[in-house]
């Protein structure tokens, strides 16, 4: 009887762990994953690839897609190319996020605002599988056999304004980034899907500069 | 304001072609507010009981509001982005697109205006104006302004190949520097 008592709470833990991303199991012990993200991370120089991504207004039972192209460099150097259906560059360049929209362009330092300085941090840590270091969220693992799944909660107010939830998915075959959910509380979410990825093609740094 | 004018015949059903009947629609947003630039995706809808919700996000995402505008002047603010959430700033929003989707209220008191270039329909609100000017045979509708007793406030201009679905639709502002452009582009479904 006192072992179902101690039981249960664990029980009702991984079932509750389970639901929240059916077919996955919440790994305890990081350091098997981490040992995998640290060595991809580092002998990973660039990403290129496909994305589409699917805004979802649940409210309005309406979704808004979109396609392009990203591009991603050590060190922090990320290029997402809106190319359907509207043309939109964002360029991250070790600490300035420029903007091309249309005929206009914007140009910023990222420390500028701290807002901003942790939504940059949040991409870089996708790209760079460096999720689990990111002291704004509280951060959990979960896998199955083929992929591996980071919750991330944000802990500070102005981004739980922003967001409920960011759920990572990353392929075991290369720990590389498979999709990003970002989930708000309304239940409205962003999700973006990586597709036709290769790994540490030849990427000119001129990619990563908007005149 | 627009005293100098001489009355004319009209009603209310004068404007229903123009009035655009979103359904759903899609616009690239660019608004540029005092120095500032911002750019994005304004999603339109109908909703079922008539009212039209408009969800303003960035391109990648981030909401930055959603309004729902009801029959007789009903609005509600469902969200809006913390750096947005100002009373001046979401009156300005909400009279702008009441203006641009025709639903100026006070419908029973409307006058109808005219000189040479064309008929003013004038809907009288709290604080001045919704008019809507059209030709002198009410066939095309030239421009819609926001004003108050003494002057315009804001023009806007539709373009609609298709009476009733806007393909672009612009609003200026006149008394501070404010403008808003939007273009649709087609949803992939």
């Amino acid at each position: 009887m006192r072992k179902l008592f101690i039981l249960l709470p664990s029980l009702a833990l991984y079932l509750l762990s389970s639901a929240q991303h059916p077919g996955f199991t919440l790994v305890n012990d990081h350091t098997e994953f981490q040992k995998a993200i640290s060595e991809t991370a580092a002998k990973t120089n660039t990403i290129t690839s496909d994305f589409a991504q699917e805004k979802n207004l649940s409210m309005l039972s309406e979704k808004i897609k979109s396609k392009g192209k990203f591009w991603f460099k050590k060190e922090n150097r990320i290029r997402m190319e809106y190319l359907s259906p509207f043309q939109y560059i964002m360029v991250i360049n070790k600490d300035r996020v420029t903007i091309r929209d249309g005929q206009k362009t914007n140009s910023m330092s990222v420390s500028s605002n701290r807002l901003f300085q942790q939504v940059n941090k949040i991409i870089i840590d996708c790209v760079q599988g460096s999720a689990l270091n990111n002291t704004d969220f509280k951060t959990r693992v979960f896998g199955n056999s083929n992929n591996y799944l980071i919750e991330m909660k944000p802990i500070s107010k102005s981004l739980k304004n922003l967001f409920e939830s960011i759920v990572i998915t990353l392929d075991k075959k290369d720990n590389s980034v498979s999709s990003i959910n970002m989930i708000e509380k309304s239940g409205d979410n962003t999700f973006i899907r990586f597709t036709g990825k290769q790994m540490n093609t030849n990427i000119a740094d001129e990619v990563f500069i908007i005149h | 304001m627009y005293k100098n004018l001489a009355v004319a015949e009209g009603r209310v059903e004068d404007l229903n072609k123009f009035r655009p009947a979103f359904r759903t629609a899609l616009y690239k947003a660019r608004v540029n507010v005092i120095g500032r630039y911002l750019s994005g995706l304004l999603m339109v809808k109908e909703m079922p009981d008539s009212t039209i919700r408009l969800l303003f996000s960035s391109e990648m995402g981030l909401k930055f509001f959603d309004f729902e505008f009801g029959k007789h002047g009903l609005f509600k603010v469902h969200y809006v982005i913390r750096e947005m959430n100002r009373e001046p700033v979401i009156r300005t929003l909400r009279k702008d697109f009441e203006l641009v989707m025709i639903r100026p209220g006070n419908e029973d008191r409307l006058t109808v205006k005219s000189d040479s270039a064309g008929l003013y329909y004038i809907f009288p609100n709290d604080k001045g104006y919704y008019t809507y000017l059209t030709t002198r045979d009410g066939s095309k509708l030239r421009s819609m302004h926001r004003a108050s007793k003494k002057r315009v406030i804001a023009e806007a201009l539709m373009y609609q190949q298709i009476p009733g679905q806007p393909d672009s639709i612009s609003i200026r502002h006149t008394t501070f520097t404010m403008d808003i452009r939007l273009n649709k582009i087609k949803n992939e479904k």
